[in-house]
């Protein structure tokens, strides 16, 4: 026991030194903290088996910022007339989507490996950047409304050691709290990294998504389910307006049409589907991968595989083993995790 | 008991290795290398319809990324100095092009590498678990391992349509090593060897490789010998 504890004050301070030894510079977040303001850091428990998080470089996760992320996510203060919160399009029981029509509301699932956000990828580098433009250009936080609150001064203090309200810290708040929303606990991945047990039609819809039959695997990489880029998959020959999708962004002719490849977790839950939301139906969605791509020189290369121009030709057996495979990567503890949902 | 000073001995380790960089001895050089990816005499531009492969097919890149390991510099008296740890290069990230692979005495040297990995780095879990790698992955339904490249773009095909092809190369024996003949010069004075690679090479010699007969190589073991055994040439070391 006695050693135990010695151990870690030995190593609490060698690591300390090892830390000074090698930082150059002040603590970049706060250089005279107020001696009352006592965070308490976490790092983000995230599944083995996915790759490494990019940790934020300068919003430490801690507990207080995470509780104070989920408030905000949750409250209409947010906005400045108070007309809706994140969660009011963002739903937990619908995968954090829902469809009040036009541009489809994207998921929030396992935000915090993405480095491009929305559809078109406009807002780059990582959940700070996205939630402030959130919380500056879209919802125009009016921090006078939030300020009047003395609760809320107090959990600002809390989490950034500073009672003053700013949408700055705002964003820093809501992008703690969707860092932490990691979802690993889909049917899929109990029978990959526990002892659930696939069925024959997963397995065999694996089988065609992992391959050159269905070749979803070259986007939707697993176990994201996303590759962070961006494609054209054939919904359109034609684009014009917000339909021409990344050209927007990047103005290369080859992005007409290119949307941010979406992560398939939920995905049984976050209907409709595309970016326009013009499928209702996992049938559908898969019925255009089979036979309905319309080419056009910016079709990705990955969707033209010669003799099947138009599509993959699954028989109607494959692509109810695919669907059965689809609906293996809902996560219903994530949807129903209490940690996420409305304080 | 025993176990309490496992970590003493890390503490120890990183110590010694986290702050200092010179164990190696001191007349060892770094070799550094700076890799190049040309068409037609200049750098490869991404998405411009304007390159010509040697089977006359009208094309444009959109994607390079690929692995490169297993460097062996074999100096003049045939002792073979090995550095087999992967990098992988992606044209669209300019910090992946310069490596290095680690330090040997000055001298003049022949360079052996490959595009692609090793068979003991192309297993399932060999290669740290990280978005880049991740995304590199070759399913283990198709064999398991990593992509070794993926070289994507457009071409006009036979009937003059804008059409895709992908050239991605995995699985054991597709490989493409590098034997550049040029004799490599590593001293004080030749801080970075240039590596460049032409990037058509891969659809020439000794295949002439028309994309109308195969835009998509993954899982056709024709098109992947082909096309592996074209790119041994692709890479040359610049004087
Ligand atoms: C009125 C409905 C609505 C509300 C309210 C809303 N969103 Fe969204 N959200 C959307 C839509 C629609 C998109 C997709 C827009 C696009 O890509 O152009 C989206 C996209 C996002 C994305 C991008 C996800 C990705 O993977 O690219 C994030 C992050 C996000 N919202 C966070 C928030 C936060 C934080 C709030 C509260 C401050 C919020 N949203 C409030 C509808 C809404
Ligand atoms: C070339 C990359 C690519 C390939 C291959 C690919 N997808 Fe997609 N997928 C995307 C992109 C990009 C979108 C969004 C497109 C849009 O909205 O314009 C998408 C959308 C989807 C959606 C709707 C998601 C949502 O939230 O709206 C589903 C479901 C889907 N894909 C399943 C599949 C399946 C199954 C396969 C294999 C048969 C597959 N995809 C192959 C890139 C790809």
């Amino acid at each position: 026991m006695r050693l135990q504890y010695f151990h870690s004050l030995f190593f609490g301070w060698a690591a300390l030194v090892i830390l000074m030894a090698c930082n150059k510079g002040d603590d970049p977040i706060q250089p005279n903290p107020d001696p009352n303001w006592n965070p308490t850091y976490v790092s983000i428990d995230q599944p083995n088996w996915f790759p490494a998080m990019p940790a934020p470089d300068l919003n430490p996760t801690s507990l207080e910022g995470i509780a104070l992320g989920r408030r905000l996510y949750y409250d209409a203060a947010l906005h400045p007339e108070g007309s809706f919160s994140c969660s009011s399009c963002h739903v937990q029981s619908e995968g954090f989507t829902s469809n009040p029509g036009g541009t489809a509301v994207v998921s929030h699932v396992n935000l915090g490996w993405y480095d491009a956000f929305l559809w078109n990828g406009k807002i780059e580098g990582g959940l700070e950047n996205i939630m402030y433009f959130e919380v500056n250009d879209f919802f125009q936080t009016d921090v006078d409304r939030l300020s009047v609150n003395e609760v809320y001064r107090g959990k600002f203090f809390q989490a950034f050691g500073d009672s003053t309200i700013t949408r700055v810290a705002c964003s820093k708040a809501l992008a703690q709290f969707v860092r932490s929303m990691i979802s690993a606990d889909a049917h899929y991945d109990r029978y990959k990294h526990g002892n659930e047990l696939p069925t024959p039609d997963e397995v065999m819809g694996e089988k065609i998504f992992n391959s050159e039959a269905g070749d979803c695997f070259h986007c939707h990489v697993p176990p994201l389910f996303t590759d962070n880029s961006f494609h054209n998959i054939g919904l359109d020959s034609v684009f014009e307006g917000d339909a021409v999708g990344r050209f927007l962004v990047s103005g290369n002719d080859y992005d007409k049409g290119a949307f941010k490849t979406p992560t398939l977790r939920n995905i049984a839950l976050t209907a409709p589907y595309m970016h326009d939301g013009r499928f209702q139906t996992l049938e559908e969605v898969i019925d255009h991968y089979n036979e309905g791509v319309h080419s056009s020189y910016s079709l990705d290369p990955i969707m033209t595989k010669p003799g099947k121009e138009n599509g993959l030709q699954l028989s109607e057996t494959q692509k109810q083993q695919l669907i059965a495979f689809l609906l293996s990567l809902t996560d219903s503890t994530y949807v129903s995790n209490e940690s996420f949902s409305s304080p | 008991m025993r176990l309490v000073l496992l970590p003493y001995l890390i503490l120890a380790v990183v110590l010694f290795s986290s702050c200092s960089k010179d164990e190696a001895p001191a007349v060892s050089i770094p070799v550094t290398f700076q890799i190049e990816h040309f068409v037609d005499g200049a750098s490869l531009a991404l998405d411009s319809l304007k390159y010509e492969n040697a089977a006359g097919n009208l094309l444009s890149i959109s994607r390079l990324s690929y692995y490169l390991s297993d460097f062996q510099l074999i100096d003049e008296a045939d002792v073979i100095w090995s550095f087999p740890q992967p990098y992988l290069v992606d044209h669209a990230h300019p910090e992946d092009r310069m490596i290095e692979v680690g330090r040997v005495p000055p001298g003049q040297y022949h360079l052996r590498f490959l595009v692609g990995l090793s068979p003991s780095l192309n297993q399932p879990g060999s290669l740290p678990n990280n978005l880049r790698n991740n995304e590199m992955i070759w399913p283990t339904m198709m064999g398991g391992g990593f992509h070794f490249i993926k070289l994507e773009g457009h071409f006009l095909n036979a009937e003059d349509k804008p059409t895709g092809f992908t050239v991605h190369l995995g699985t054991e024996g597709f490989t493409s090593p590098q034997r550049p003949e040029e004799v490599v010069k590593i001293g004080m004075d030749h801080p970075v060897i240039t590596l460049r690679m032409e990037v058509l090479e891969w659809f020439d010699t000794p295949t002439l490789y028309d994309l109308n007969e195969g835009n998509y190589s993954m899982g056709d073991s024709v098109l992947m010998r082909q096309l592996s055994n074209n790119g041994r040439d692709a890479f040359t070391v610049l004087p």
